[in-house]
C-alpha cells in the first residue's frame, strides 16, 4: 500500500489485506530463523569443544575407533529425508494442500527411519561417555543432535495429525513451512560433526 | 538520591582495591577502612533521605496535586499518544505514523478493519502493511507449561531421571497448547483435496 492509497483522514483500512502469508513475510519465519541462529551457536560451541580438547591428547582419538558403517548409514538416512522435505515445503509455499500432505507424510516416515538409524549409531558407539574428554564431547554432540531430530520428527508427526483432520486452518501452511526450515537445519548441522568424527576415526 | 547513591557506592570501589572483602559488617580499625566506610554511611543516609522526600512527594501529589495531561512533556513518540490514564486494551488501537516524530509533525493516523484477535503484520524493511495475522486465542496452557518446566527443574535437583521425564512432560503440555483451536480461518480438507485434483486436470 503506497502513500497515495492512504485515506486523507489518516484512517488506514486494512480489511482488504490477505489474512495469511508465507515465507519471510511471516513473523513465524523470522522466529524460526532466529531459533536456528541460537541452535547454530550451541552446535558451534560443541564443535569447538571437540577441537579444543584435541589439543590435550598426543594420540587422537584416545578411545576405541567409532564404527564407520552405522555413522554413515545414519547420516545418509538423514540426507534422504531432504528431497521430500524440499517438496512439501514448496507445496506449502504454493498452498497446494494435497501435495504438501503427501510429501510431509513421506518425509515423516523417512525421518522416523533416520531416527532408527540414529539409535543404531548410538548403540554402536564403542566407548562410554566417562572414558575421556574425547568420549564426552562425542556423546554430548550426538545426544544434543539426537534431541534435535527427535524434536523435528515429533513436530512432523504432529503436523501430519493436524493435516488429517477434517478442517485445517489456513495458517497451517506457514507452520508446515517453518517445520521444513527447522528440519533442513537439523539435518545439515550434523554433516560437519559426522565428517569430523568419522573421518578422524577412519584416518587412523 | 543521585548524590547519595554515588556517595554510598563509589567508596566501595576504593575499599575493594584496598582489600576489603564484600558482605562483611565489621572489621578491625588497623585495616584503615574506616574513613571510606564512614563516607559511604553518610551517602547511604543521604540516599535514604532522598527516598523519603520522593515518597512524601508521591503521597502529596496523589492527594492534592495537579492532574498531568496525557503528554505533559510534549514528547513526539507514540506511547504519549494515548489518553491518561490509558484506556483498557490500548493495544487494540493501532496508530499510523508517517514520520519519526508523529506527535510533532502532522496528525496521527489510525488502522481500521481489524477484527478481534487480529493483528497487523507489516513488511520488515519499510513497515508498510502486508497482511493480517491472528493473535493466539486465550488458553490456560502457558501457566501449565510453566508448572511442568518447574517440575522438570526441581526434579533434576533430586534425580537425573528428572531430565527425560520432565522433557516428556513439558513436550506434552506444548503439544496440547499448540493443537488447533478451530477459531482461525480454515478450509475443509476433503473439498480442498478434490478441488486441487480438478485443478490439476485443467492445467497442462
Amino acid at each position: 500500500m503506497s502513500e497515495q492509497e492512504r485515506a486523507p483522514s489518516g484512517v488506514l483500512d486494512v480489511s482488504a489485506l490477505p489474512r495469511h502469508a508465507t515465507g519471510l513475510r511471516t513473523p513465524l519465519w523470522w522466529g524460526t530463523v532466529l531459533l536456528i541462529a541460537i541452535e547454530s551457536t550451541c552446535f558451534a560451541v560443541l564443535f569447538n569443544a571437540y577441537l579444543y580438547v584435541r589439543n590435550n591428547f598426543r594420540e587422537w582419538p584416545p578411545d576405541e575407533r567409532l564404527h564407520l558403517l552405522p555413522g554413515t548409514v545414519a547420516a545418509a538416512a538423514l540426507l534422504i529425508t531432504l528431497p521430500p522435505t524440499f517438496l512439501y515445503r514448496r507445496a506449502a509455499c504454493a498452498e497446494r494442500f494435497a501435495a504438501m500432505r503427501r510429501w510431509l507424510v513421506i518425509a515423516t516416515a523417512l525421518s522416523l527411519l533416520a531416527l532408527a538409524a540414529r539409535v543404531w549409531e548410538i548403540w554402536a558407539v564403542p566407548f562410554s561417555w566417562t572414558g575421556s574428554a574425547y568420549a564426552s564431547t562425542v556423546w554430548t554432540s550426538l545426544g544434543m543432535h539426537t534431541l534435535e531430530i527427535v524434536t523435528g520428527a515429533v513436530e512432523s508427526l504432529y503436523m501430519c495429525a493436524i493435516l488429517f483432520r477434517s478442517r485445517v486452518e489456513l495458517k497451517t501452511f506457514e507452520d508446515v513451512e517453518a517445520s521444513a526450515l527447522f528440519w533442513f537445519f537439523s539435518v545439515l548441522v550434523w554433516l560437519p560433526f559426522a565428517g569430523l568424527f568419522y573421518l578422524e576415526a577412519a584416518a587412523r | 538520591m543521585f548524590v547519595g547513591f554515588n556517595l554510598a557506592f563509589f567508596p566501595q570501589h576504593l575499599l575493594g582495591l584496598r582489600g576489603m572483602p564484600r558482605r562483611i559488617y565489621t572489621y578491625l580499625p588497623e585495616t584503615g577502612w574506616g574513613f571510606w566506610n564512614f563516607v559511604s554511611t553518610i551517602g547511604a543516609f543521604t540516599l535514604g533521605l532522598g527516598a523519603l522526600v520522593f515518597l512524601f512527594n508521591a503521597a502529596r501529589t496523589l492527594r492534592s496535586g495537579a492532574r498531568a495531561s496525557a503528554n505533559p512533556f510534549r514528547a513526539y513518540s507514540l506511547e504519549w499518544a494515548l489518553s491518561s490514564p490509558p484506556p483498557r486494551s490500548a493495544d487494540r488501537i493501532v496508530p499510523v505514523a508517517a514520520s519519526r516524530y508523529p506527535l510533532w509533525l502532522g496528525e496521527l493516523g489510525r488502522v481500521e478493519g481489524l477484527a478481534r484477535d487480529e493483528v497487523l503484520v507489516t513488511r520488515v524493511v519499510d513497515a508498510e502493511p502486508d497482511h493480517v495475522g491472528h493473535a493466539p486465542t486465550p488458553t490456560i496452557m502457558p501457566p501449565i507449561t510453566a508448572l511442568a518446566t518447574a517440575v522438570l527443574i526441581v526434579a533434576c535437583l533430586f534425580t537425573p531421571w528428572g531430565l527425560p521425564v520432565g522433557v516428556v512432560l513439558v513436550s506434552l503440555t506444548l503439544l496440547v497448547w499448540f493443537w488447533p483451536t478451530d477459531r482461525e480461518p480454515a478450509f475443509q480438507t476433503r473439498e480442498r483435496v478434490s478441488s486441487e485434483s480438478v485443478g490439476k486436470e485443467v492445467l497442462p
